[in-house]
C-alpha cells in the first residue's frame, strides 16, 4: 500500500531556535532534534497542537482549511 | 526606473478609481514601491505615524497586543484597502501594529503628501471618507461580537463565514483565539463540543461544517 501524506504542522526554521521544549511537550514523542534540525514524526503526530502552544517563538503552526460539508457544498447560502 | 511600476500600481489600485489623469500623475510622483515579506512588521502601536499604505498585493494584519501579551487581531486589509489614513488626519500615534499576514505589494505615501494630496484632490478626500465609514461599520461589528456574543457564538460565526467565504486560507487555532478574542484552549474546548454536538467534524489540517443551521442557531445569525 502507498503511503498517504498527512498534513503536517508547518514549522518557521527562521523562527525555530531548537530550544526543545516542543520535544519535551509533545504527548506522542513525535517531535526530534536532528542534525540540528527540528523534525516531526508523521506516524506518531496526532495534530494535537502541544507543539503550536509551547513554542515561546511561534515557530510551529498548525493550520485548518474550514469547509463545508459536502452535502452542503451545493446549497451555499448566498 | 522604478516610475513606471509606480504608475501602473497606483493606476489599477481601486482606490484610486475615478481620479483623472493629472491627478493620478500627483498621485504617483509622491507613490513609493514596497515589497514585503510575511511576518514582517509596518508599523506599532503606539509609534507617529509616518506614512499610509495602500495595499497592491497580500494582505496585512491589525494587531492590538494587550500588556500580558494577549493578542487581538482586527482584520486584515487586503488588496485595494488603505491603514493609517486615521493617526495621518489626526496625528495621533498609530492605533494598532501591523504585519504582513502573507508577503506584500503595498504603495507608501509619507503623512505630509498624503495629506496634501487629500487636500488638492476632492475625490481622493472623498474616497477617504468613504472607507473610514466604512471601518467604522466594521468595528461596530467587532464591538458588538466582542461585548454581546459568547466565544462560542462568536466561534460558530466565524467557522460560517471562513467556510462561506472565497478565500481558502488556513487558519490555526491560535489565529481563530486572536481574532476572537480569547486563547488557543478555550477555541480548542468550543470546537471539540461543537463535533460532540455534531456540527462540526474536526480533521487533521480540516474543520467540516456538517450542521450549518445549528451553528447558525448558535451564533444567532
Amino acid at each position: 500500500m502507498s503511503k498517504v501524506s498527512r498534513v503536517m504542522p508547518k514549522i518557521d526554521k527562521e523562527r525555530c531556535t531548537l530550544c526543545g521544549d516542543c520535544v519535551e511537550k509533545c504527548p506522542q514523542g513525535a517531535v526530534h532534534i536532528c542534525s540540528g534540525e527540528l523534525i516531526i514524526d508523521e506516524e506518531s503526530c496526532e495534530y494535537c497542537g502541544e507543539c503550536e502552544d509551547i513554542c515561546p517563538m511561534g515557530a510551529i503552526a498548525l493550520p485548518y482549511e474550514i469547509v463545508m460539508g459536502k452535502s452542503h457544498r451545493s446549497t451555499k447560502e448566498e | 526606473m522604478n516610475v513606471p511600476r509606480v504608475t501602473d500600481y497606483v493606476r489599477g489600485h481601486p482606490f484610486f478609481e475615478g481620479l483623472k489623469e493629472a491627478q493620478l500623475h500627483d498621485l504617483t510622483r509622491m507613490a513609493a514601491l514596497q515589497k514585503l515579506d510575511e511576518e514582517q512588521i509596518l508599523g506599532l502601536e503606539g509609534d507617529r505615524c509616518t506614512s499610509v499604505y495602500f495595499v497592491v498585493e497580500g494582505r496585512i494584519r491589525a494587531i492590538k497586543m494587550s500588556a500580558g501579551g494577549r493578542k487581538q487581531v482586527l482584520g486584515e486589509f487586503e488588496p485595494g484597502e488603505a491603514f493609517y489614513m486615521v493617526p495621518a488626519l489626526d496625528d495621533g500615534p498609530l492605533p494598532v501594529t501591523t504585519r504582513t499576514a502573507t508577503r506584500a505589494t503595498l504603495l507608501r505615501f509619507s503623512r505630509q503628501d498624503f495629506l496634501g494630496l487629500v487636500e488638492r484632490h476632492p475625490p481622493l478626500a472623498m474616497q477617504v471618507l468613504n472607507t473610514l465609514a466604512q471601518r467604522m461599520r466594521r468595528l461596530t461589528s467587532l464591538v458588538e461580537d466582542l461585548s454581546l456574543r459568547s466565544v462560542s457564538e462568536r466561534l460558530a460565526k466565524m467557522l460560517l463565514e471562513r467556510a462561506e467565504s472565497a478565500r481558502t486560507q488556513r487558519i490555526t487555532q491560535r489565529e481563530m483565539a486572536a481574532q476572537l478574542g480569547t486563547v488557543r484552549e478555550v477555541v480548542a474546548r468550543n470546537l471539540s463540543q461543537f463535533q460532540e454536538q455534531g456540527w462540526i467534524e474536526v480533521h487533521r489540517g480540516s474543520i467540516e461544517i456538517i450542521d450549518p443551521q445549528a451553528l447558525r442557531r448558535e451564533a444567532a445569525i
